[in-house]
């Protein structure tokens, strides 16, 4: 559905992206996370022909990103925070005349979202808050049940009830579709996303499956029977190891049950129990976070 | 799908659409009014000309605004997301331009010929050529310029940069020492092939900025051509005169008419004590030392006119030729039987420090002059008092006698499509015993072919002039005086140019001191 091959975007002196290369198998929720300023919506503008790579290429609904055409369009659904529309037509006149250009377009789809949404019909969309405007935005990508929905930073700034209705609108209609979602709101993706990508300064440190991704990931706390030392040679996979009384803790990146014990006793004396938690998303993406600005430092 | 993001636009900008068309419809009747007024007040003018930069400016922010509405520069506008054709999107502006601008300004301008009494037909013709030479030449560039930026605040930074780097630029040229008539060819008859080729670099420029924005979406290529587009419009200053004359004088209508023509110096005529022909062209020789040369002209056939296009000079010093400041355009009438022997003085110009140095000697002098031959081509008469009269291939022609009741004025008007005549002629005539009072001559060289200037309206104003016939002083008498007035008719003469040709008079011993005035 999307591919990127050694993507690289320039602005300036500034490498925005540097050879980003993923995939984003069809019927996939794809997350592309990272922190602000990682590239995530450099990224998108690329994928979707708003930019131009400056090498590489990508591409979407199998053509390449620099020969998108209205046919493409007409299946992708487009949701950003940053997205201008027309402020001075109201919400009505907005979708009555978006609706010709989607050959596709469910009039009957388009009541019942704007119907969930609670998009007030009459309301100039220069008058709406950021949520509606939001919820604005989601209802026009939707009607006509596009192949692909593409959202950059869908929740910011939303407040947690404009959320959830956000949210339960996009999962009640996102079913059968593609998704490419970038956001650094790690709980509300942590439900939809079914693979990740992790930007850091324009490089892709990892692109995997959620399942694979929150199975390697684990919590590991290690109770020693004196007090716990730092290692001095710390395995590749452990992250953010530290040192509470007779606890050693860390973050397990490569998380294998059966040879946990192992890979512990191969570096502390003295184990008297170990615990591996699983992750959730945000903690993993944290942990990557630090570890990243640690390697920098 | 164009009539979609048209009707969208139409939506969101009717009102200020409806405002520029009120406005427009007020020039029209304003313009009206001024035409039929006996002689329109000042403050009529600086209306009329309020209005008239209050439509232009207005057309400008309506289009800058439609574009504006889909703007092309930045990543966040919604088309860029949309199943839209660049082709469609670039068409449903330029319809928008088309009807929503250009619209109410054919309509007025249409009703507002008809009103002055031209043939529906024919007044919907000017209005079809104002309108398009208005869209070719003023409002497309106006899109072009505004596909450059997202919003009024970048335009009008845009607009500011670029109005003071190109003063600057114009100051700069200005500054340099061109010689030979360089930078002076927009005020002269031949203008107009300037203007044409500055229309055309703004056209083609226009449409390149427009096609690179809708079809490339590459601001900073379409930038860039725009500064060329702009470094081109400069060059007007730097287009040299000859070769513009060159190609003047290769569509002349009619070549050899002028063979027989001569110019010459004649120092018999002795000193004159003002040239009359206004001040130098070149602000460089803004001096105080202008020499007059008498000239001779023969050769020249009954009922023709020879006007002075440019006159360029230069002098041989001992160390070099030096050129001189340049003669404003001038004509001789030769109406009416005559041996075709005229005189004339040419002005020239010289700096001070120049004229200092030389005055006492002997030096050559030569002088260039770029000349063009009109003859008469046609004759009309109308009533000195009566109603305007439409006169066949010429326009609505109407006289007034003017409040002090001491002159006939007469002017005329033109469903503008076509060329206004570059010199014309008129006197009195009392009917009963064919008196005439002196002829008053007329020239605004403009040898264009076909018309193509953008003005308010459709309407093409010219001949203007005024007819004294009574001088409540008692020093001057006229044949046709008031008494006679009722009774008599304007005669006018409308000659047309047959030749533009070159000659040179050469003095080559001349003491500059002998022809100070």
């Amino acid at each position: 559905m999307i591919q990127a091959t050694n993507l690289w975007k320039r602005f300036g002196r500034h490498d925005a992206l540097q050879g980003l290369s993923f995939k984003v198998p069809e019927g996939g929720a794809f997350a592309l996370i990272g922190a602000n300023g990682a590239g995530k919506t450099t990224t998108i503008r690329v994928l979707m022909n708003i930019l131009e790579p400056t090498r590489g290429s990508a591409t979407i609904l199998g053509v390449d990103s620099r020969r998108i055409s209205p046919r493409e369009l007409s299946r992708i659904g487009y949701v950003s925070e940053s997205q201008d529309m027309p402020e001075r037509l109201t919400v009505t006149q907005y979708l009555d005349y978006l609706r010709p250009f989607y050959p596709t377009w469910d009039r009957a789809l388009e009541s019942t979202i704007r119907r969930e949404l609670r998009l007030p019909p009459d309301r100039k969309i220069g008058d709406l808050s950021h949520g509606m405007r939001m919820k604005m935005s989601l209802a026009c990508a939707l009607p006509f049940r596009p192949k692909l929905l593409v959202l950059d930073e869908p929740f910011s700034g939303l407040d947690p009830l404009v959320r959830d209705e956000f949210m339960e609108g996009l999962l009640r209609q996102a079913s059968e579709m593609t998704v490419l979602i970038s956001s650094h709101e790690l709980a509300e993706i942590d439900s939809v996303a079914t693979h990740v990508g992790f930007l850091d300064e324009g490089k892709l440190l990892f692109e995997e499956s959620m399942s694979d991704l929150v199975a390697r990931f684990r919590e590991v706390h290690v109770t020693l029977e004196h007090e716990a030392h730092a290692p001095d040679e710390v395995p590749e996979d452990w992250l953010q190891v530290r040192v509470m009384g007779n606890v050693l803790a860390f973050v397990e990146t490569r998380f294998k049950e059966e040879s946990l014990g192992a890979s512990v006793a191969s570096v502390c004396d003295g184990v008297r129990r170990v615990d591996a938690q699983p992750m959730g998303l945000r903690s993993i993406f944290t942990t990557l976070a630090r570890a990243a600005q640690e390697a920098k430092a | 799908m164009i009539s979609n993001i048209f009707k969208k636009d139409v939506r969101l900008l009717w009102h200020y659409a409806l405002g520029l068309a009120a406005v427009q419809a007020l020039s029209t009747v304003l313009l009206h009014r001024m035409d039929h007024a006996v002689q329109a007040l000042p403050s009529m003018h600086q209306l009329q000309s309020l209005i008239e930069w209050s439509a232009l400016l207005g057309a400008a922010l309506l289009i800058a605004a439609v574009v504006h509405l889909d703007a092309i520069p930045g990543v966040r506008q919604d088309w860029l997301v949309r199943p839209i054709k660049r082709r469609d999107l670039l068409a449903a502006k330029l319809l928008f331009v088309i009807l929503m601008v250009q619209g109410p300004v054919l309509i007025t301008s249409w009703a507002g010929a008809v009103a002055e009494g031209f043939a529906w037909e024919r007044s919907l013709g000017a209005a079809l050529s104002h309108s398009l030479a208005s869209l070719l030449f003023l409002y497309l560039p106006v899109m072009g310029f505004a596909s450059l930026t997202r919003n009024f605040a970048e335009t009008t930074v845009g607009v500011v940069i670029g109005v003071a780097t190109l003063a600057g630029l114009v100051q700069v040229v200005s500054m340099i020492p061109f010689t030979g008539g360089t930078g002076n060819v927009s005020g002269t008859g031949s203008g107009w092939l300037l203007a044409m080729a500055l229309g055309l670099i703004l056209l083609f420029g226009a449409a390149a900025v427009i096609a690179i924005q809708y079809f490339r979406r590459k601001t900073l290529w379409a930038r860039g051509l725009t500064i060329v587009t702009g470094l081109l419009l400069l060059l007007e200053a730097l287009v040299p005169w000859k070769p513009v004359f060159a190609i003047e004088q290769r569509l002349s209508p009619k070549p050899g008419a002028a063979s027989n023509v001569r110019l010459e110096f004649q120092p018999s005529l002795g000193k004159h004590q003002r040239s009359g022909g206004g001040p130098p062209l070149d602000r460089r020789y803004d001096s105080r030392f202008e020499l007059v040369i008498p000239v001779g002209v023969s050769g020249l056939q009954p009922d023709t006119i020879l006007v002075g296009d440019l006159v360029t000079a230069k002098l041989r010093r001992p160390d070099g030729w030096t050129d001189l400041g340049l003669a404003a355009s001038w004509h001789i009438l030769n109406e009416g039987p005559s041996t075709g022997d005229r005189a004339f003085f040419t002005p020239v110009y010289t700096k001070d420090d120049l004229y200092t140095k030389l005055k006492d000697q002997r030096v050559r002098l030569e002088i260039d002059y770029s000349l063009t031959l009109l003859r008469l081509s046609e004759a009309h008469a109308i009533p000195a008092i009566g109603d305007p009269q439409m006169i066949p291939g010429v326009g609505r022609c109407g006289t007034t006698v003017n409040p002090a009741g001491t002159a006939v004025q007469i002017k005329c008007i033109e469903a503008g499509m076509r060329v206004a005549p570059s010199c014309m002629t008129y006197f009195l005539e009392d009917m009963p015993t064919g008196k005439r009072n002196p002829v008053v001559p007329r020239c605004w060289p403009s040898y264009m072919p076909f018309f193509a200037e953008i003005q308010p309206d459709a309407m093409m104003r010219f001949g203007s002039a005024t007819l004294p016939f009574h001088d409540p002083s008692g020093l001057a008498h006229f044949p046709v005086d008031a008494p006679q007035i009722k009774d008599s008719r304007v005669v006018m003469r409308i000659y047309k140019p047959e030749e533009h040709f070159t000659r040179q008079v050469v003095i080559p011993d001349i003491r500059l001191s002998d022809w100070l005035p």
